[in-house]
């Protein structure tokens, strides 16, 4: 626009000149035309804009991570008069990406049209496919001016984690139609209603412990241990933290994978996360389509930059099933873990990187209750495949 | 399906944007093209006709403007193959018309001589020997010519090809011939002409694809049919904003009764003045001092400098050179003089020497001052005023003020009208040799001039005759003065050549007048041999700007009068003063301008601070003349115009001179040149070069400055920007194709193209192949480059060779690599360059983005 701009002065100072040495009134008349063209040219422009209508359809529902999607930018120009000219700065990206990518689209409107632009996208990774136009530029007929319209609102599309095949072995868990308590198989409680197991006494133990019918029977002391009911459900533990796309993805989509999992064995579990705007845990309970409410809640939070957000679960808070899903897992998470009561605890570690894969793997060797599964953002369904959580 | 972007985003663009809109048919949008390309090829040639009387068969015209635009049209709206059949059309056409050729030829001629007679205000042909008879057709066949040729290109560059730049070229050629000279159009023609320009440039702007600045973003645009749809749409609403501009700005100028300034008008003398002053060809002439007959001033004269018929040609260069602004018209045409030539020898005027003019100034003026300046001057201010007195001129004799403004005010050479009356400027203006000023002082100058026509011949008889009646009225000084005349105007060079005419021309002009006692018969008798003598010079001869050199070694009086017969107007004057010496009355060669009181007419009308109105006119170089001045006995210096131009005005100024005769009951049929020859505005001026240069006035050479400064401003900011831009669309272009390429379906070709890349990418980190195998080469690069990571380049070697020396086709999944990694590595050492570099990269080699 500066080289016209620069172009059109200088044609102008010609005319000047022509109009000092050419005496006849034609250099005036030709002197005031170009003078006022570009004024005519900026009235067309003005009000050509006006009545131009950007309207943006994005598809209802949900599309899947790989699922292609259509947009489509509805340009109307219902005027008589053309728009020479007209840019688009459409901006595109998912959310949970850092980073988007911005098309420019030119093209001139004709009188009296409408016309359509389709984007066709393909969302990689699941998140939010946030689109927007960051700028409507309406170019006049001699590209001098230009007009800065109004763009309309962003639009984003919830783009769901694709759901692989795992299998959830019920009875470690509360049934969701159970009536009956549950207690725990590997620890034992104070629920004096169930004994969880016979032991000889120790020093320390209470007296109200002692098994006396046994204890007459046997040569020494025999305690009995009460169990532990497992009030809690199977609980998927996100550590929603800073990661590459394809990590959150994976950890996403083994989320979801879970959650269906645990639906489909009709085990009643929450979601949970750290949300470090409040800096507690958020906790979701899912139903049956609420895993992807929770989903959606889960992807609106920021993430945080704790190296762990294990501490916020109460020690003693006891969970049938802790299945949490981190990055890199690291071995002090793994040693956090071990201290809470959780009846059994599955660990996803996504890791891109395999020798870390490995290191880890060899560590978590120490932590007996802990099952360890790692998955590689890039091999989601061969890491999932055969877990049975 | 093609994938367009692939990032970081997590979302990927599968395909470009796909553009949906009911566009026109193309057809029917090249229907509307031709129909632009048809306004702009009728108006070109509607406003080159509109400015000049051309003889053209209109119907012949139109059909072949037609006939040329239907084919043009049809070829450049099939397609592009049926686009190169212009050539062979053009060919063909311009075959059919080849036996036309030598018509055509002399309709150039006809349509200069035309050009020439409307642009210089002049009946003068430039080419002579023309018989009119197949004017009309010889014309339009040129112009048949030229339309082929024009219409095949306005209809290609509007149609196919459309740029605004090429079709304003083409067909502003036309319309600039005249425009250049002042020529106006018919208004409705260039608005047409101008409409289409408009439309064509917006056309031209909506077709073109919008480049944006923006590194990082991918621009798509709309496809053909849509953006031509909105192209048309411009390019009508457009043309139709134009045309009613227009005629808008036409009505208002006509509502508010616009009249230019004078101001205006003044700034044009000097744009004008200074934009000519600073051409090449004068430039190159002022270095090198070309020869001119035309010298105005005796400074710095010498006799190679200025002689005569040493070029070939005189051409006008229509520079202004004086602005008169004066009240009453002169009813007579006014001769300027700012030269006089009393010696002439070697074919060159010169003034007489030193001494004599010493004689001259120690045995008159310093006894009676008033008559000596009267003397000097040539002045006949005391007989004027004593005719109306004395005798009762009819009409009488009236006298108004002039102001002459020279444009080259660093002239010292004035120009002063016969007779110099009272001098309101004795400051700036001083009577110099022969009847001439010197300008002393730069600036405007005043000087009362006669409005009435007195120097006739009548006038002359009258006032000899009341000196023969009233001798107390002679002056005796006049006698001396008179003595000087008849010693040093009569000379003639001794030469063969001088011999040659004076016997050539012995019965014409008979015996040596010489002096008598009385005036009135002195007069009579001068008279008539004067007209013996302009008849012996301009009878079979012919005037020309173009006489060609006076061969080397020849006088030209001699070549002139003996030989070619033919010269403009300082031979006519040269030879006219010659033979009058040779006929024994004293003569001189004079230079100067010549204004006819047509064109004192047409002068303009300005209104002075105090309400008065006064007229102004400009003259220019193309009203320079040469004449001769006569000595009549008693009278003084009087203007003589031996050029036949002057021709009609003598005839005219005879019958006056009958007239008065036969009151007078004396008979003559001579005339004195009291009226300018018609040819006096196309007698040349030749560039005075050496003059101009001396001339040139202040305002001129500041402009001159200001016109300088302005293009090297223009070229220090456009030619950079020009050429950025060009670098820039270039790079863009080279990397449109490279992306196509890597992009190729022929996945080994893509492989290549991207490991070449690669390696020019790596030449430009400093690391080559040197005699090593790719595998080598890729292994010592990932050692020394810090943008590639181990196994990398090793890999895109060892995929390239297999894609380049086997069968193998190479998959999709390869070629990503290679691609990606070119691409990586482009990043990386884009973002490792700055300055100078990254302009060397980006814009000359073309290797980043």
């Amino acid at each position: 626009m500066i080289l016209v701009k620069l172009a059109y002065l200088l044609l102008l100072a010609g005319l000047v000149l022509f109009f000092m040495l050419f005496k006849d009134p034609l250099s005036l008349i030709l002197l005031l035309s170009i003078l006022l063209l570009p004024a005519c040219s900026w009235l067309w422009l003005r009000i050509a804009g006006r009545r131009v209508q950007v309207r943006m359809l994005c598809p209802s529902g949900a599309l899947t991570a790989g699922e292609q999607a259509e947009l489509q930018l509805s340009l109307q120009n219902p005027g008589i008069l053309p728009i020479p000219h007209a840019v688009f700065r459409i901006r595109y990206g998912n959310t949970l990406a850092q980073q988007s990518e911005t098309i420019v689209v030119s093209s001139g409107l004709p009188s009296g049209s409408s016309q359509i632009i389709g984007l066709q996208l393909l969302p990689e990774y699941c998140g939010f496919l946030r689109i927007e136009i960051v700028r409507i530029q309406l170019y006049d007929m001699l590209r001098m001016f230009r007009m800065n319209k109004r763009p309309p609102q962003a639009e984003e599309l919830f783009i769901a984690p694709h759901i692989w095949p795992m299998q959830a072995a019920c009875g470690q868990v509360l049934s969701r139609d159970s009536e009956q308590e549950v207690f725990s198989r590997y620890r034992p409680g104070d629920d004096p209603s169930e004994v969880f197991a016979l032991r000889e006494y120790q020093p320390g133990d209470r007296l109200n412990r002692i098994h006396w019918k046994l204890s007459e029977k046997n040569s020494g002391l025999i305690v009995k241990e009460f169990s532990l009911p497992l009030g809690q459900a199977a609980v998927l533990f996100v550590e929603w933290k800073q990661a590459s796309l394809p990590e959150q993805h994976a950890l996403l989509e083994t989320l979801i994978s879970a959650s269906t999992a645990f639906s489909a064995a009709d085990i009643p579990h929450n979601l949970c996360w750290f949300d470090p705007r409040n800096e507690q845990l958020t906790t979701v309970s899912v139903n049956d389509d609420s895993v992807y409410e929770g989903l959606r809640r889960l992807m609106s939070t920021p993430v945080h930059n704790l190296s762990s957000s294990l501490h916020c679960i109460e020690p003693d808070r006891s969970i049938s099933h802790l299945v949490y899903l981190t990055g890199a897992v690291q071995p002090e998470q793994l040693a956090r873990l071990e201290q809470l009561h959780a009846d059994r605890i599955t660990v996803f570690s996504i890791d891109a990187d395999d020798a870390h894969t490995a290191c880890t793997e060899r560590e978590s060797a120490a932590f007996s209750q802990i099952e360890l599964c790692s998955v590689a953002p890039h091999r989601i369904e061969a890491a999932l495949q055969g877990v049975v959580l | 399906m093609k994938q367009v972007s692939s990032l970081d985003s997590g979302v990927r663009l599968l395909t470009a944007p796909r553009m949906s809109a009911q566009a026109p048919g193309k057809n029917r949008s090249q229907v509307w093209m031709s129909l632009l390309a048809l306004l702009g090829i009728g108006s070109t040639f509607a406003v080159f006709l509109s400015m000049f009387t051309l003889q053209v068969n209109y119907s012949l015209l139109i059909g072949g403007m037609l006939l040329c635009w239907l084919v043009s049209s049809v070829l450049c709206t099939l397609g592009r193959r049926w686009v190169l059949g212009l050539i062979p059309a053009v060919i063909g056409g311009e075959l059919l018309l080849v036996k036309y050729w030598s018509l055509a030829v002399d309709g150039f001629c006809y349509m200069f001589n035309s050009i020439y007679q409307c642009v210089h205000h002049t009946t003068e042909l430039h080419y002579t020997g023309l018989t009119n008879q197949n004017e009309m057709q010889a014309t339009t066949a040129l112009l048949l010519f030229c339309m082929l040729f024009l219409g095949a290109l306005i209809c290609f560059f509007t149609i196919s090809r459309p740029n605004a730049v090429i079709c304003f070229v083409l067909t502003f050629a036309l319309p600039e011939i005249g425009l250049y000279y002042g020529v106006a159009p018919s208004y409705p023609a260039f608005a047409c002409l101008l409409a289409y320009w408009v439309g064509i440039l917006a056309q031209d702007r909506a077709y073109s694809p919008l480049h944006l600045q923006s590194r990082h973003s991918h621009q798509y645009h709309a496809k053909e049919p849509l953006r031509r749809q909105v192209a048309i749409q411009t390019a009508l609403i457009g043309l139709v904003m134009v045309l009613l501009l227009f005629t808008a700005v036409c009505a208002g100028l006509k509502l508010s009764h616009f009249s230019r300034s004078q101001q205006l008008d003044q700034w044009r003398m000097q744009i004008k003045t200074g934009m000519k002053n600073i051409t090449l060809p004068n430039e190159l002439e002022f270095h090198t001092t070309v020869a001119s007959p035309f010298r105005f001033s005796d400074e710095n004269r010498t006799t190679d400098t200025f002689l005569l018929g040493r070029q070939n040609e005189i051409r006008f260069s229509y520079q202004p050179m004086l602005q008169l602004e004066y009240g009453r018209m002169p009813e007579y045409n006014m001769y300027l003089k700012s030269y006089v030539g009393s010696r002439y020898e070697s074919n060159s005027w010169s003034s007489l020497t030193k001494a004599q003019y010493e004689i001259l100034e120690t045995d008159i003026q310093p006894e009676d001052s008033d008559l000596g300046q009267r003397l000097l001057t040539q002045s006949i201010q005391y007989w004027s005023m004593s005719l109306e007195e004395n005798y009762g001129i009819e009409n009488g004799i009236y006298i108004d003020e002039m102001m002459i403004s020279q444009t080259q005010q660093e002239s010292k050479t004035a120009y002063v009208p016969y007779p110099v009356f009272i001098l309101n400027d004795p400051y700036r203006l001083k009577p110099y040799h022969d009847g001439t000023y010197r300008l002393y002082h730069a600036g405007d100058y005043h000087l009362i001039y006669l409005t009435t026509d007195y120097l006739n011949p009548s006038n002359l008889l009258v006032i000899a005759r009341y000196m023969d009646n009233h001798p107390e009225v002679q002056e005796n000084k006049e006698s001396r003065y008179r003595k000087f005349v008849y010693d040093s105007y009569l000379y003639v060079p001794d030469t063969e050549a001088m011999h040659r005419v004076q016997e050539a021309y012995r019965d014409r002009l008979g015996n040596s007048i010489g002096t008598s006692e009385s005036y009135a018969e002195h007069v009579d008798t001068v008279l008539r041999k004067l007209n013996e003598i302009y008849a012996a010079v301009t009878e079979d001869s012919s005037y020309t700007l173009t006489p060609g050199a006076v061969p080397e070694n020849r006088d030209l009086v001699e070549y002139f009068l003996l030989e070619s017969r033919k010269g403009y107007c300082s031979y006519f004057a040269t030879a006219g003063v010659m033979l009058c010496r040779m006929a024994g009355i004293p003569a001189r060669y004079v230079e100067g301008v010549a204004v006819s009181k047509e064109e004192f007419e047409q002068g303009e009308t300005v209104y002075k601070s105090d309400g008065t109105a006064r007229n102004r006119l400009t003259v220019d170089d193309s009203h320079a003349h040469s004449w001769a001045e006569i000595y009549l006995d008693g009278i003084g210096w009087i203007p003589y115009d031996f050029t036949p131009g002057g021709a009609d005005s003598n005839q005219q100024a005879a019958s006056q001179t009958t007239s008065a005769t036969s009151t007078s009951q004396t008979h003559t049929t001579t005339t004195v040149t009291t009226a300018a020859p018609e040819h006096t505005q196309t007698s040349a001026a030749n560039t005075q070069t050496s003059q101009r240069s001396d001339a040139a006035s202040g305002t001129s050479a500041s402009f001159r400055w200001v016109l300088l400064i302005l293009t090297i401003l223009a070229l220090v900011i456009l030619l950079p920007l020009g050429i950025l831009q060009y670098l820039k669309r270039r790079a863009e272009r080279i990397w449109t194709k490279r992306k196509a390429a890597f992009a190729s379906k022929d996945t080994n070709a893509a492989v290549i193209v991207a490991y070449q890349y690669l390696l020019l990418l790596l030449k430009e980190a400093g690391i080559t192949p040197a005699g090593e195998t790719p595998g080598e080469f890729a292994l010592r690069a990932e050692a020394e480059c810090p943008f590639l990571s181990a196994h990398t380049l090793t890999r895109a070697a060892g995929i390239a060779e297999c894609a380049d020396l086997s069968q193998h086709t190479v998959s999709e999944e390869d070629r990503r690599f290679v691609t990606a990694l070119a691409m990586e590595l482009q990043k990386a050492v884009a973002s490792d360059c700055t300055g100078f570099r990254r302009f060397r990269l980006r814009f000359i080699r073309c290797l980043i983005q």
